[in-house]
């Protein structure tokens, strides 16, 4: 089993979730999202985040709007949409849940 | 010292080393065809490029103005590569089976080899699916037309539902390779070769023929199809009445030589009576020469006419001397006229 590849995949499954809660706190665009997901560990690599970011946008979790930026390129600013906030307090339900029943079940294989 | 190139990332303007331009554009290529079938590809693609721009904006400073390889290399890092950055569930264990060679085996599809065709291309690209020379499929085709013509049947229905293989893609996934970055490549410098090597050949023939017939080809493909099965359909009855008209005429000739040669050759009786009866009209000597001569033009030359139009219509033949019809006319002409007054001098002779 590959053990870094199953990391991954745990923190991509909660990726979106983080992301939701991020921009449900402060709009935001991609490098601001990337250095929050990056100071707390939950990316490895930043190529990942973009077609996450389109999906959600897409899916109409998102919305976003340009800004320009002083030398550098325009920013396209995240903002979450009403649907992303319902979609957000389901995941969040789900997680706290998950976590719960995950503990439990690690803390009784200990024993 | 070495060479550096402008880019435009993201409408920010970098000088960029040669060899981290390169590699920088191989990357984005990589990505690009990694997103290729994502709708929002392009999107996303050009999210990553303004990072990009952000990430070099602050890897050069006045004293540092260039962009070099190893500033291309942590950042490719820090984004990953493209495998890594699909953000589709890849399901239980999917990511450790991408490593197994199962999966280097990409599905074959049937499409039809427009680089290998004589007619469509449908040969070609079922021979392309099994990996058989497309030759013994049109041998079978041909084997199998004898079989209440089923080969035909079968053969314009795959014309019509097989779809030609396009792109460098199709043709990848034609001949059952993966369709990769690196198998694109070699495939397109291929098609490079094949494109110089055919335009070497045809320069010296008349490369005006393979200009229009290649961007006529391209514009109206889908149109086109149908034409060309209609046309593919008339040429065959083409071939077919032409054998026909072929066979008849070399029997009529071959019967009038006999019969006029031979009188009496038995089989064709009703022939060499015909002869005899002019035997009765025309005495012999130099007249009865000219009656006969021109009664085997005016006989003759619809005849070979016929075999001439045969012959055509097989061959797809463009006349070359368009006075070949009319002067067979004016033989056939002089032929009857020669018959006629010959055959009216006999007979006021009596």
């Amino acid at each position: 089993m590959n053990l870094e590849n199953t990391k991954a995949q745990m923190r991509k499954g909660v990726l979106e979730l983080c992301i939701l809660s991020l921009l449900a706190a402060k709009e935001a665009y991609a490098s601001e999202i990337i250095e929050k997901l990056k100071a707390h560990k939950l990316l490895v690599v930043e190529g990942t985040v973009y077609p996450l970011l389109t999906r959600l946008k897409n899916d109409g979790l998102l919305s976003y709007r340009w800004e320009e930026s002083t030398g550098g390129p325009p920013r396209k600013y995240y903002k979450i949409t009403p649907l992303g906030e319902t979609i957000l307090s389901e995941l969040k339900k789900t997680w706290s849940n998950l976590v719960e029943s995950v503990n439990k079940l690690t803390e009784n294989n200990k024993k | 010292m070495k060479k550096t190139v402008t880019a435009n990332i993201s409408g920010i303007v970098f000088h960029i080393d040669e060899d981290a331009y390169e590699k920088l554009n191989n990357y984005l290529g990589n990505v690009r065809s990694h997103f290729s079938n994502d709708e929002s590809g392009n999107e996303i693609l050009s999210d990553i490029e303004s990072r990009i721009a952000e990430m070099l904006q602050d890897k050069i400073s006045s004293s540092k103005q260039v962009v070099t390889i190893q500033d291309i290399d942590v950042i490719i890092s820090q984004l990953g590569q493209p495998g890594q950055m699909k953000d589709e569930d890849p399901g239980p264990g999917a990511g450790q089976q991408k490593e197994s060679p199962k999966t280097e085996k990409t599905s074959k599809r049937l499409y039809r080899d427009p680089d290998n065709q004589m007619l469509s291309g449908v040969c070609g690209g079922i021979g392309a699916y099994f990996n058989v020379d497309p030759t013994w499929i049109r041998i079978a085709f041909i084997l199998l037309t004898l079989l209440y013509s089923s080969g035909i049947i079968a053969y314009i229905i795959l014309w019509i539902v097989v779809p030609k293989a396009r792109t460098t893609a199709e043709k990848l996934e034609m001949r059952g390779e993966k369709v990769n970055l690196s198998n694109i490549e070699k495939s397109f410098k291929e098609e490079v070769e094949g494109v110089k090597s055919n335009f070497d050949n045809l320069s010296k023939e008349a490369g005006e023929k393979f200009k229009t017939k290649k961007s006529k080809g391209d514009m109206k493909e889908a149109s086109n199809t149908l034409a060309n099965i209609l046309g593919a359909l008339l040429k065959a009855i083409g071939i077919i009445i032409g054998i026909a008209l072929v066979l008849a005429g070399l029997f009529l000739l071959i019967t009038i030589i006999i019969s006029f040669a031979a009188p009496g050759f038995e089989p064709y009786s009703f022939f060499w009576t015909f002869p005899f009866w002019l035997n009765d009209l025309i005495h012999p000597g130099w007249l009865s020469f000219f009656a006969i001569t021109g009664l085997l033009l005016a006989i003759g030359i619809p005849v070979v006419g016929l075999i001439y139009l045969g012959a055509k219509l097989i061959f797809d033949i463009d006349s070359k001397s368009k006075n070949l019809p009319l002067i067979l006319v004016l033989l056939w002409i002089i032929g009857i006229m020669v018959f006629v007054l010959a055959v009216i001098k006999n007979v006021l002779l009596f």
